[in-house]
Parts: C-alpha cells; sequence; structure tokens
C-alpha cells in the first residue's frame, strides 16, 4: 500500500470516504488523455513505417518524434505522481552532446524501445480501463435500483418479454448482491485498477531500479567531487590567508633587517639574515606552487581564458588559446567543471614542454551541443601514449569523474592533438 | 602614502620598512572601502596607494577594483597594486585606462626593500613599475615568428627590464651594463620592433607592453 501511496483500508465500506479512492476515479478519468496520446503515438509511429521506404524520411520522423515522446513520458509519469503520490525516477535520457549522438544512443538503450510499448500497449490498456469503470459503477447500480423502477414504472403483467424472466423476486435477488458489490467492492475494485494502471506506466516509462541506482551514484559523485573541489579552494584560501602571509611578513621584516644591517661590520650577521631572506623566500615560492596546483584564484576571478593564459606562459612554446568567448560570461561553467578542464589543459601542456619538443601548440575550447570540446594540439614528434600513473592517466581519470572521454591521438614524427568531451548544461 | 592590506602582519612590516626609508604613511586600512572612504575624506591627497588584490568581504580582487576607482577618481593619486600571484590579465586591467602612475608587483618584491622603496617612489612621481612575472609572462604568449625573435639574447633582456617600467638608469644598474650600451640597445630594439622612441619612461613603456598585446 505504502508502495503504490494508495490507501486501501481494511474495512471496504471506509474505502469511500478516502481520498484515494476518489484519486483513483478521477486517475483513470484521465486515461482519456493518455489514451488520445496513445493514438498520436500510434499514428506517428504509422507515418514511420509507411515512409520508410522513402530514402531517410522514415528515420528522420522517427529522429523527430523521439524528444516529443519524451515529454509524453514526462507527462505522464507526472500524472502518476499527482495522484499516486508516488515519485518515480524517469528512465535516464541520452547524455550524448549532439542530436545525432543522442538519436543513437535513444536507439540503442531500452528506454525508448520501452516508452513505444507503452504507449502501443496504453491504448487497449485505457480501453479496458475506462470500460471496467464504468461497468463497475453502473452495472450494480442498474440491478440495484431495478425493483424500483420496476415498481414505479409498470404494474405487474408488462408486455415486455423480459418481464417475464425478470420477475420482481428475480430482481430483488439479483439487487441484493448488486448493492452489496456496489457499497463494499467497486471503490477497492477502482482503486486496485488505478493501482494497476499506475504500475504499467512506472515499469515501462519509469527507471529500473539498476538505472535509478545509478541516477543516485552519479548524483553522489557530483557531490562528492565538488565538495572536493570546494575544499581544495578553502585550502588554498587558508594557505593563502594564513602561512603564505605570514611568510611574506617574514621576509619583509627580513629585508627590512637586512637593509638595516647594510652597514654593519658584522659579516655573519649579513650572510645570516641573506640566508634567512633566501630560504624565506624560497618557501613563499613554494607555497605559490602548491595553493596554484590547487585552485587558482584567477579562475575564479576570471575564468577560464585568463587563468590558461598564464598556463600558456609558462609553457615552452607558444601557445594559441581559443576559448569561447561565451564561456567566460553567460554560459559559464560550474566551478568544478572549469577547475578540471584548467588542470587538464595544464597537464596537457606541461607535457608538451617535456615531452613533445613541438613549436608551436594550440588549445580551443568550445560548445558541442550540450557538452564541451576541449583540444589540445601540438606539432612536436607524437608518440604520446597514455601510461599507468602518469600524467595523462591523471588527466583521463579526473575526466572519468565528469563524464568526459579523451582521445588521443599522436602518430610517431607528429603532430599531437588530444580531444575531450564532456556533458556541461 | 596611504595603505590597504586585510593583514595586519603585513600592513604593519609594510608601514615599518617604509617609514624607515622616509616615506609618510597617512593612513593604514584593512579594506578596499575603508581606503576609499579615506579617500574621500582627506585634505591632502596622498602621493600613492599601495592596494593588496585580495581583500574582504569577498577576497577575490577587491584591491583590483579599488585601484581602478581611484584611477577615475582621483587620477594624481599612483596606485601600487600588490598580490600574491601576477596575473597578466590583472595587468591588463590595470594599465588599460591609463599607465602613469600604476605599479602592480608580487607581493614578496617588498622583502628587496631598495627596489620595492624604489616602487613605491617611481609610482608615486607617476612612473610605471611592472613585475617582472608579468613581463615575461607577456614575452612568453607573443608568437616566435615575428620581429622579438630577431632580438639579441641582450635586447631581449633589456626590453624585460624596460617593460618593468625602468628608466634607463634602472636598467643600465639592473644589468650592470654602461649607459651607452642601455641607449644602444634600446635603440635597436625599437628600431627592429618598428615602434616610436620616446624618451619619457611611462610612454616607452606603453608603446612596448601595446607591441606585446597588454593594453
Amino acid at each position: 500500500m505504502q508502495e503504490s501511496g494508495l490507501f486501501i483500508p481494511r474495512n471496504p465500506l471506509r474505502a469511500w470516504f478516502t481520498t484515494s479512492w476518489w484519486l483513483a476515479f478521477v486517475s483513470l478519468g484521465t486515461s482519456l488523455v493518455s489514451g488520445s496520446l496513445a493514438i498520436v503515438v500510434i499514428a506517428l509511429l504509422t507515418l514511420v513505417v509507411v515512409t520508410l521506404p522513402f530514402a531517410l524520411v522514415g528515420v528522420l520522423v522517427f529522429a523527430l518524434m523521439i524528444p516529443p515522446l519524451r515529454y509524453a513520458d514526462r507527462a505522464q509519469l507526472w500524472s502518476v505522481k499527482f495522484f499516486s503520490g508516488v515519485v518515480t525516477d524517469r528512465a535516464s535520457p541520452p547524455r550524448a552532446a549532439t542530436f545525432r549522438a543522442r538519436f543513437v544512443e535513444s536507439v540503442r538503450g531500452p528506454t525508448l524501445w520501452k516508452s513505444l510499448l507503452h504507449w502501443i500497449l496504453r491504448l487497449p490498456l485505457s480501453i479496458a480501463v475506462l470500460a471496467l469503470v464504468t461497468v463497475q459503477l453502473i452495472v450494480p447500480v442498474v440491478f440495484a435500483v431495478a425493483p424500483l423502477a420496476w415498481l414505479i414504472t409498470d404494474p405487474p403483467g408488462s408486455q415486455l418479454e423480459i418481464a417475464e424472466i425478470f420477475t420482481l423476486e428475480v430482481l430483488v435477488v439479483i439487487a441484493i448482491p448488486a448493492a452489496l458489490w456496489f457499497v463494499f467492492v467497486t471503490p477497492t475494485f477502482v482503486t486496485c485498477l488505478a493501482r494497476a494502471d499506475w504500475w504499467f506506466s512506472r515499469s515501462l516509462l519509469g527507471a529500473s531500479a539498476q538505472e535509478t541506482r545509478v541516477e543516485e551514484l552519479t548524483h553522489s559523485r557530483t557531490r562528492v567531487i565538488d565538495a572536493a573541489e570546494a575544499e581544495r579552494f578553502r585550502i588554498e584560501r587558508d594557505l593563502h590567508d594564513g602561512a603564505q602571509q605570514r611568510l611574506v611578513a617574514v621576509s619583509i621584516s627580513l629585508g627590512h633587517a637586512k637593509s638595516r644591517a647594510k652597514s654593519s661590520d658584522d659579516a655573519m650577521l649579513r650572510s645570516l639574515l641573506d640566508d634567512a631572506h633566501r630560504e624565506t623566500r624560497n618557501a613563499i615560492t613554494d607555497i605559490r606552487a602548491l595553493t596554484r596546483g590547487l585552485h587558482p584564484p584567477i579562475l575564479t576571478d576570471r575564468g577560464l581564458d585568463a587563468a590558461l593564459s598564464s598556463v600558456a606562459a609558462l609553457c615552452s612554446v607558444p601557445v594559441d588559446i581559443n576559448i569561447a568567448p561565451e564561456l567566460g560570461g553567460i554560459s559559464r561553467p560550474t566551478a568544478t567543471m572549469e577547475s578540471t578542464i584548467y588542470f587538464l589543459v595544464s597537464e596537457a601542456l606541461t607535457n608538451v614542454t617535456k615531452h613533445a619538443q613541438a613549436t608551436r601548440a594550440t588549445v580551443s575550447i568550445e560548445r558541442l551541443g550540450q557538452g564541451l570540446k576541449i583540444e589540445v594540439c601540438d606539432n612536436g614528434r607524437g608518440c604520446a601514449v597514455i601510461q599507468p600513473g602518469g600524467g595523462l592517466a591523471g588527466l583521463a581519470d579526473r575526466l572519468s569523474g565528469v563524464d568526459g572521454s579523451l582521445h588521443i591521438e599522436s602518430p610517431v614524427g607528429g603532430p599531437t592533438s588530444i580531444v575531450v568531451e564532456v556533458p556541461c548544461a | 602614502m596611504m595603505l590597504a592590506d586585510d593583514s595586519v602582519l603585513l600592513r604593519e612590516g609594510i608601514r615599518r620598512l617604509l617609514t624607515d626609508h622616509g616615506v609618510d604613511i597617512t593612513a593604514s586600512v584593512g579594506d578596499a572601502e575603508d581606503l576609499l572612504k579615506e579617500l574621500s575624506e582627506v585634505d591632502v591627497l596622498p602621493d600613492v596607494c599601495v592596494v593588496d588584490v585580495r581583500m574582504p568581504p569577498t577576497f577575490l580582487d577587491e584591491g583590483l577594483r579599488a585601484a581602478l576607482v581611484i584611477r577615475q577618481r582621483w587620477p594624481a593619486v599612483g596606485v601600487l597594486v600588490l598580490s600574491q600571484y601576477v596575473e597578466e590579465r590583472y595587468a591588463a586591467e590595470l594599465l588599460r585606462s591609463r599607465i602613469d602612475g600604476v605599479g602592480y608587483l608580487l607581493k614578496d618584491r617588498v622583502a628587496d626593500v631598495d627596489e620595492f622603496v624604489d616602487a613605491v617612489n617611481r609610482v608615486a612621481v607617476g612612473g610605471t613599475v611592472i613585475d617582472p612575472d608579468v613581463v615575461q609572462q607577456l614575452l612568453a604568449r607573443a608568437p616566435k615568428d615575428d620581429p622579438l625573435a630577431r632580438l639579441t639574447p641582450r635586447e631581449r633582456e633589456v626590453l624585460t627590464v624596460m617593460a618593468q617600467g625602468q628608466s634607463n638608469s634602472g636598467i643600465a644598474a639592473t644589468l650592470v651594463i654602461g649607459h651607452a650600451a642601455v641607449e644602444k640597445h634600446i635603440g635597436n630594439i625599437f628600431t627592429k620592433l618598428d615602434l616610436y622612441n620616446d624618451s619619457a619612461d611611462h610612454r616607452r613603456v606603453l608603446a612596448v607592453l601595446r607591441y606585446l598585446g597588454a593594453t
């Protein structure tokens, strides 16, 4: 009962006084609507089959009907949720970046076919459900009031043949169970019917247990990654405001002391101050490198373009950076995504510096459908491979955390291109 | 001079250091808002403000924004921006409007006392001071197949120091070469890069920075 969100009381009479029964009743009434939707879907499918011989027209119509079909699925699940109060995750939609890729993904996965099966079966089901409800409501009532009608409308000895079979006695004998049926069974029956109807929609349109689990895991993974990113940001800030500031203050004091000791005769003092000053500065440089590796502040302040410009400056070869302007403004990726891309490009450019022997490199980031495409190319000697524990392997790991994909093309003699695609709304 | 930095420790260190070198500090505040308030209330404007980039409340770039406001509302006041990280993007924003009386330095340069005091003084009199790291970033980003490649290593060094806003004598002192040599190198650089050699230091910096694509 909990499972469907419908309350069926043990005492069948009380069912009349629960909201569940009325909701179930109205819900089955909406079968009219979903039945009509089913007619549209079946009509479209027929159109697909008919147009299939005409080259790709049928396929195109099919591809075009998939997105609206998903809306129909959603509407159906929403109405189930509205009436039953049970939230059903819908089966996972395709995640690919382009329309074509999404189409391929839909055709391959079970979601689309289950949805089509739902709508094809939905029509006879809706008709059956409506018929059953009507019968449940009308037939017992008709039989229950028949003796009364018999008494009021016609005296005994009617002309009708039927009256010969349905004598008042017979009618009264039938009327009693009919009335009992109506009072005690009808509400429970209608409620059960509604439950069956909802179960049908949920099992074909909703996510399977496995899909729900995947969905949950995806969400929790996103939360974990976001939390890790926030933590890196916090550590960077703490180091910046704490240790780094203190060290700078120490180094300023040491510089000050050094400048005052300049005229001193104590060579030992001067040399000690020099050492202390130098080591403090080294420590500052170390911390700066560390905090930059955690989360570069300019990334938060100014976005990818600015942050990557300064990474490019550290690369041994000139780097052309082309980043779609809207990524710095209206459609800025999430902090986690920005950070992932930043470290991805940093690592790729470090590899260029270290191994590629290139003279040029290019970085481009652009929107690709509902995702981002990041490309890092160089004209070096090629042979880049993902080695376990290497920088590229780390990149691939980090990318898999955001459902990204990494392709490396690096023939002997170059050029090398690393193409990454990540989903990014 | 006025000083804005959210770390009391640093503020004190810088204040002590500069006072010791004869710089008169009129106000020392903890955030950008206070600095702007001080500026609008004083009778005699300071020659220069030294501002930290990351300050409360957001700890992002308020110092930089305050610097831009000061540039606009009090053009006579020089601004020296200090930061834990130097980024050419910030430098570009700072230099966009006007290039005289602006400085942008990595915070730990303060520890090189003489250079820092020199930088403060230069910004106070309308000079330009740019962190060597920024210039490195700019030089690294410039395409390699352009006339920069035709510069000799020595000329590149001179260009780097010049872009930081140093005068001829400053360049000579930094690179430990003679005045005549500096002038000769600068002449060569401007000829090779096809730039107009202006005698005023800050306009010369502007020309070089423009060339490097900073502004």
